[in-house]
């Protein structure tokens, strides 16, 4: 019977493998300048047509890998959080660490527009976002903690608090703001994957690997911990030492695709949803698939974003919203049949 | 063999006392209830003895280790039932048994057959796939027995085990009581020591080696089920109009409203 169990998963992985692969080479193909599928195949070892060849390998193939990379990132993100705060309808900006990083972006533009020296191929206006998020879940860490420990309600309820002081924060930047500042406030807030170069790609791609190759050894606990804390507590987990991991990869990766794609909304809330849905809330399973499923998502909404209004470009958070907000109603109007109240 | 021991023990919570003083002496294969009214200190003492809090004067001393210090090695020796769950993710029933084996590394094949073990004890085979979150309070309840029972079951994994019960009768019907009554009894015959809080005083005059009676954080009265209740000392504590008869088969005390 395992035997058989590991054959499935073992098949279910490989269909995925080839899926996610076709995915990838599909939206290679689309764009403001369409490219048959032949030649997006040949690009890659023979250089017959350098147009498509430099449309391919230079603009479309690094933002088609961050937009994989990035929307793993935040689902996977999403994954954690909702089973750190054993809710799942939690969201990583719930927490303020969205909030954070979109002020820590304005401040950029705002003040620091003049500046352009890029670091590790960033913008600044990234950096400043992946700053703002640090400082967001260091801030909120620090107050939430309590001789007993990290209160997660606490924990919420601080992000929530955050948000808003970061939200009035953007707003005064705002309002300070030129017309051009401004613009580029708003478009940085919708997301978008236009800036990709292979260097956002290595640092999306790295952090990505690192999540989830040192996550899985916290699988058992984060497991134990949807019983409830003082059970997980009983289970001999060290609840600390989990608070303290889980928070940390939240931060690194909502902190990293913040900064490399904007804010992309609902795939951090809706993609570990949907997956818990479909595979349980076993993290062995649902973290993985989560990270697949919300790289796959944003690299179809990226593809509907390059194409829909050709040659302009939409940006890629309202199309994920777009997408993400009817399937969530949809999976919520039949949370009977998965489990949920 | 002495496998609780409790000394002095208090708990306090913003200057109000929860429980006063209290001892007592657990051993191997010996199941101890504490009955007593609302907020008589009867969960405090149950979350204290598992570990949940470290602010309390007195000594509570775990296979003769401080519990303090026997953090390491708790996990697989002491089990505890909680009064209530929060659990609201879609696990199977299956799954969540199976959560009570994280403190062990015994592998999958025996970790397997622990979890159909007590799945049987507790009569929720047929729902091993089924949804957590769909089940009904009592079946919710049974899970949650098996796997509080799961992390102890087998006394391979550590030959002193302690169970922690705080209500486990509260949801079951009639019929599930009794099976969970003969299953502790026979848990406890294997050498575990049974710890746990029951309402239902019937329950206890039945199951308990020893009863505790608990108010106000003291103990009211303690002794064998014959001699603890009695008339006098349960209207007394309960403030209840109520009569302790002989049960007509076991002679043992009934308790009747």
């Amino acid at each position: 019977m395992t035997k058989s169990i590991h054959t499935k998963a073992y098949l279910t992985w490989l269909a995925l493998a080839v899926g996610v692969l076709c995915i990838l080479v599909l939206s290679l193909a689309f764009g403001a300048v369409p490219v048959p599928l032949s030649e997006v195949l040949s690009a890659f070892y023979q250089q017959s047509n350098p147009q498509a060849s430099t449309v391919i390998l230079e603009l479309r193939l690094p933002r088609t890998l961050l937009a994989f990379c990035v929307g793993a990132l935040l689902a996977a993100s999403g994954a954690i959080a909702q089973g750190l705060f054993r809710n799942p309808l939690a969201d990583p900006s719930l927490i303020g660490v969205a909030a954070g990083a979109s002020a820590g972006a304005s401040l950029v533009i705002v003040f620091l527009m003049d500046w352009q020296w890029p670091v590790f191929g960033l913008s600044l206006v990234s950096v400043g976002a992946f700053v703002g998020a640090l400082i967001t879940v260091l801030l909120i860490y620090r107050i939430a903690s309590g001789p007993m420990g990290v209160s997660v309600s606490a924990m919420l309820l601080t992000g929530i608090a955050i948000s808003f002081l970061a939200s009035s924060l953007s707003g005064f930047l705002a309002f300070i703001a030129d017309n051009e500042m401004l613009r580029h406030m708003s478009l940085w807030r919708m997301g978008g994957l236009d800036s990709a170069g292979y260097s956002h790609v290595w640092i999306a791609l790295s952090v990505c690997v690192c999540m989830l190759l040192l996550l899985p050894r916290y699988y058992p606990a984060l497991n134990a911990l949807l019983l409830g804390e003082s059970e997980a507590r009983h289970l001999g987990i060290n609840i600390q030492h989990v608070k303290f991991v889980v928070i940390f990869w939240l931060a690194l990766g909502v902190g990293t695709s913040v900064a490399l794609a904007g804010m992309v909304a609902f795939v951090g809330l809706i993609v570990p949803h949907a997956v818990r849905m479909l595979v349980g809330p076993r993290h062995e399973v649902l973290v993985p698939l989560s990270a697949v499923a919300g790289g796959v998502l944003l690299v179809l909404s990226d593809t509907l974003a390059r194409t829909l209004m050709a040659p302009t470009e939409l940006p890629v958070g309202l199309i994920t919203a777009l997408i993400g907000a009817p399937v969530f109603i949809s999976l919520l109007t039949r949370r009977h049949q998965y489990g949920m109240q | 063999m002495c496998l609780l021991k409790v000394a002095a023990l208090s708990v306090s919570k913003s200057g109000h006392a929860l429980l006063d003083k209290l001892s007592m002496q657990v051993r191997t294969g010996e199941i101890h209830v504490i009955i007593g009214p609302n907020g008589a200190g009867k969960s405090t003492l149950i979350n204290t003895l598992a570990g949940d809090t470290s602010h309390y004067s007195g000594a509570i001393e775990l296979a003769n280790k401080n519990l303090k210090d026997a953090c390491d090695q708790r996990p697989r020796l002491l089990a505890t039932l909680p009064q209530m769950s929060l659990l609201n993710f879609p696990y199977s029933v299956k799954d969540v048994v199976a959560l009570g084996r994280t403190p062990h590394d015994t592998g999958l094949t025996i970790d397997a057959r622990v979890v159909s073990e007590v799945m049987e004890a507790m009569d929720i085979i047929e729902l091993a796939e089924a949804k957590y979150t769909q089940l009904s309070g009592g079946e919710k309840q049974r899970t949650q027995l098996a796997r509080v029972l799961a992390q102890i079951w087998r006394k391979e994994d550590a030959p002193q085990r302690l169970l922690l019960l705080d209500e486990p009768f509260s949801a079951l019907d009639i019929g599930h009581q009794q099976a969970l009554i003969q299953t502790i009894e026979r848990f406890a015959s294997t050498g575990v020591a049974v710890l746990l809080v029951v309402h239902d005083m019937n329950i206890a005059a039945k199951l308990a080696h020893n009863i505790i009676v608990l108010s106000q954080g003291r103990v009211a009265a303690r002794g064998k089920p014959a001699e603890v209740l009695k008339t006098d000392i349960l209207k007394d504590v309960f403030n209840a109009d109520l009569r302790v008869v002989s049960h007509p088969d076991t002679e043992q005390p009934f308790v009747m409203l």
